[in-house]
């Protein structure tokens, strides 16, 4: 154990250039023990005076001397490893054990953060069934009876009219008129096909629960564009528009780095705006085209979910007199799973050979275009930003190529309020890495644990934390979030958030109060669906649909917002309704259900 | 009549694009059979486990390769390249071993190098294994034709 101590010190206080002496002398230390990690020397205490075995454990065994060691997987697993170190250090270090406490509290919420990110990225893609089943039943049972009704008389697949059929005729009179009188030539197969389609639309496009809903607000709405362009703005290769279909902004980064003369700073300049213009291109295509819903032959889109007549026929064929609406519609959706997954995995192709191919090219061409026109001084300025770009850029691709697989099922998981609200932070973060966000509980600190809903909860506070950074005006955003969480004492109430944000001076306060005012009347009016599926826009109409998914079944309290602007501020409210599912829980610590 | 075995390299690269086009240079051009790493760590790992008749190492990389859970791959490693020199010396690994870089400065502020001092430090510090650096630019082929000269040179290849 004397020589990775004997390092540190050397590194700690005269100079860093053999750091990495210290990880291989660790190895070598545990090796000649037989043991792969430090967390495993908890057998052999007795063997190391306690001051050098505590100084090895908290000085030696941190994260960055032990993830360049080879024993570890991943980040995750250093970490791991260094919370358990942590752990022992609180028995081994009782005058430091604070200091050990707040290691571990922070490690755990890193993982939580970062465990709720990978539940976010795995859940872009999603379909509401529980409410479309509830939906569809409520909706389509009926004429899925009369269906039954048509096969039940053996009329299922006749094409011939019915005036004809001397047995139909000779069934109940009352029902037969009633057919003979509404159906005409091939009425049944229609019914069917339209009971299919219905569901099909539902599926595929119902603004409260359908693909299109979560496909918007979790991909399209801004989301896709921040991600992809991250790497470029990064770098500073890639202005935004002055205005709506203007022209681009100049790159005052480069120019005012670069020092060139007017005229090449103008060439400069025109190739970059020609580089930002071909990438956004590239960015709408891949929405407009790809990341649609195709229902119908002319519509555009990989979400394809086009019906055939044969497919409609195979699965009226499995059906019998006997089938249930459940039956009917489990099948229905087997039938819209496979084209979901079928769906996925050719944007998933299109993304790898045909959108990543292109954003590469588009820097190459760049690069070239830049070569052209300033020297090789200056060049090589550019060329490092350029290259580190472009690998992120490959990095990004990658990321977003794995969103476009099927939900994981998350609906069920518990999380802290709080770790929620840091995880929201952290996605805007990727984007926009200025902008923070403050909580204070109004009424004491309080642990609030909410069941299901993640997804939608994440999605709420992105949204408002994005506006913020959009709308706010502000140069450094922030956030001031406010919880009131309820004492408990009654089985159902709210926990009510808000968010509150500075306005920049730039903001008309005025105009953007009456905006507001508007939103909220077309909200109360319900009449925003068209809203929630377009990308643009404040996501007010997206946050109150999201908020919704909140209402509990069986509670008076229903999901609430608000939001304008009091005193200069922004503000936008939020309750989500609890009932209480465990009467026995501390009084700071409860369950939302 | 014994087929004669191909050339085993370790390519470690982050850099996707980049990698795809090492690789296919050297199956293409050589014949060889390319094991990928792409990472700090999954380089060493590969190193580790096995033997190979040649090294090409990125310099900048990633502690880990990236995943759905850290996309960043954790710690960036600028000399990612150089600790796996080290590696190979602290485990007497004497294959050869060649940099192929996009970029001409490692580091930031007093630990900024250059890629003509690196190359010179990494000569010094592992003279039995390092046998040079290449400058990679991706839209032109002239980096193909200086590796070739280099591995001629040092008899890797023939």
């Amino acid at each position: 154990m004397a020589l990775p101590i004997v390092l540190k010190i050397h590194s700690k206080y005269y100079s860093k250039e053999i750091d990495s002496y210290i990880t291989y002398a660790l190895e070598d230390f545990l090796d000649s023990k037989n043991i792969r990690r430090p967390s495993e020397l908890i057998n052999m205490y007795a063997n190391y005076q306690r001051n050098q075995l505590v100084f090895f454990l908290r000085e030696i065994c941190v994260e960055s001397t032990m993830d360049t060691y080879t024993e570890f997987n991943g980040p995750h697993d250093v970490a791991a490893e260094r919370l358990k170190i942590c752990r022992i250090l609180c028995e081994l270090d009782q005058p430091n054990k604070d200091e050990y406490q707040e290691e571990i509290k922070n490690l755990i919420r890193q993982e939580a953060i970062s465990k709720m990110l990978v539940e976010i990225e795995q859940s872009r893609i999603h379909v509401d069934v529980v409410k479309l089943r509830e939906w569809a039943k409520k909706d389509l049972s009926e004429s899925f009876l009369r269906y039954l009704d048509f096969v039940r008389h053996g009329i299922k697949t006749t094409n011939k009219s019915l005036k004809d059929d001397p047995k139909a005729k000779a069934l109940d009179s009352e029902k037969e008129s009633l057919h003979f009188m509404t159906v005409p030539e091939n009425e049944v197969n229609a019914l069917f096909a339209q009971i299919v389609s219905e569901i099909r639309d539902g599926f595929a496009s119902n603004p409260d629960f359908g693909l299109e809903r979560f496909v918007s607000t979790r991909i399209r709405h801004g989301i896709i564009e921040t991600r992809l362009r991250r790497p470029l703005e990064s770098h500073n290769l890639i202005t935004k528009r002055e205005k709506e279909n203007g022209p681009y902004k100049s790159n005052d980064y480069w120019l005012s780095r670069l020092g060139l003369s007017d005229q090449i700073g103008r060439r400069l300049d025109q190739a970059f705006a020609r580089f930002s213009a071909s990438y956004d291109q590239l960015l709408r295509n891949i929405k407009a085209e790809w990341l649609q819903v195709r229902k119908r032959t002319e519509d555009k889109g990989l979400f394809n979910f086009l019906i055939s007549e044969g497919e409609i026929k195979i699965l009226s064929d499995q059906l019998t007199e006997q089938s249930t609406f459940r039956e009917l519609f489990e099948f229905v959706m087997r039938m819209l799973n496979e084209k979901l997954t079928i769906s996925l995995n050719e944007i998933r192709n299109q993304f790898i050979k045909s959108g990543k191919k292109e954003a590469l090219d588009l820097i190459n061409k760049l690069q070239r275009s830049i070569l052209t026109i300033v020297d090789l001084d200056t060049y090589s300025e550019l060329e490092a930003e350029i290259n580190i770009a472009r690998t992120d850029l490959q990095s990004v691709f990658d990321q977003v190529i794995q969103w476009f697989v099927p939900s994981q099922t998350v609906g069920t998981t518990s999380y802290d309020i709080v770790v929620a609200l840091n995880v929201a932070e952290a996605i805007v973060k990727e984007s926009s890495d200025n902008f923070s966000s403050k909580i204070n509980f109004k009424n004491g600190d309080a642990s609030i644990e909410v069941t299901g809903g993640l997804p939608s909860f994440i999605d709420i506070f992105v949204n408002i934390f994005e506006n913020v950074v959009k709308r706010s005006g502000l140069l450094i955003p922030q956030a001031d979030i406010e919880i009131e969480a309820p004492n408990f004492e009654e089985k159902a109430g709210l926990v009510k958030i808000a968010v509150i944000n500075e306005l920049g001076d730039d903001i008309d306060i005025d105009t953007r109060k009456g905006d507001l005012i508007r939103r909220k009347s077309l909200l109360e009016k319900e009449d925003y669906k068209k809203a929630v599926i377009k990308e643009t826009g404040s996501g007010l109409y997206k946050i109150n649909r999201s908020l919704k998914d909140f209402k509990i079944v069986g509670s008076p309290i229903d999901p609430f917002l608000d939001f304008g602007i009091e005193k200069g501020k922004y503000f936008i409210s939020i309750g989500i309704p609890y009932l209480l599912i465990d009467d026995q829980t501390s009084s700071n610590e409860n369950s939302i259900g | 009549m014994i087929k004669p075995q191909a050339m085993r390299i370790l390519l470690v690269e982050d850099d996707e694009d980049k990698r795809h086009q090492l690789s296919l240079f050297f199956v293409d051009t050589f014949k060889a059979e390319v094991v990928e790493a792409k990472s700090l760590n999954s380089g060493v790992k590969a190193l580790f486990s096995s033997k190979y008749d040649l090294i090409v190492l990125d310099m900048s990389m990633s502690t880990f390769d990236s995943s759905l859970s850290d996309k960043t791959g954790g710690r960036p490693q600028p000399y990612g390249g150089r600790e796996i020199l080290m590696q190979m010396k602290r485990k007497a690994i004497s294959t050869k071993a060649v940099v192929v870089t996009q970029y001409d400065n490692f580091g930031q502020n007093e630990d900024l190098t250059s890629l003509y001092e690196l190359d010179k430090q990494l000569k010094l510090s592992f003279p039995n294994t390092y046998i040079g650096a290449i400058s990679y630019k991706g839209d032109f082929v002239g980096w193909q034709s200086r590796l070739a000269a280099l591995l001629k040179k040092e008899n890797i290849i023939k």
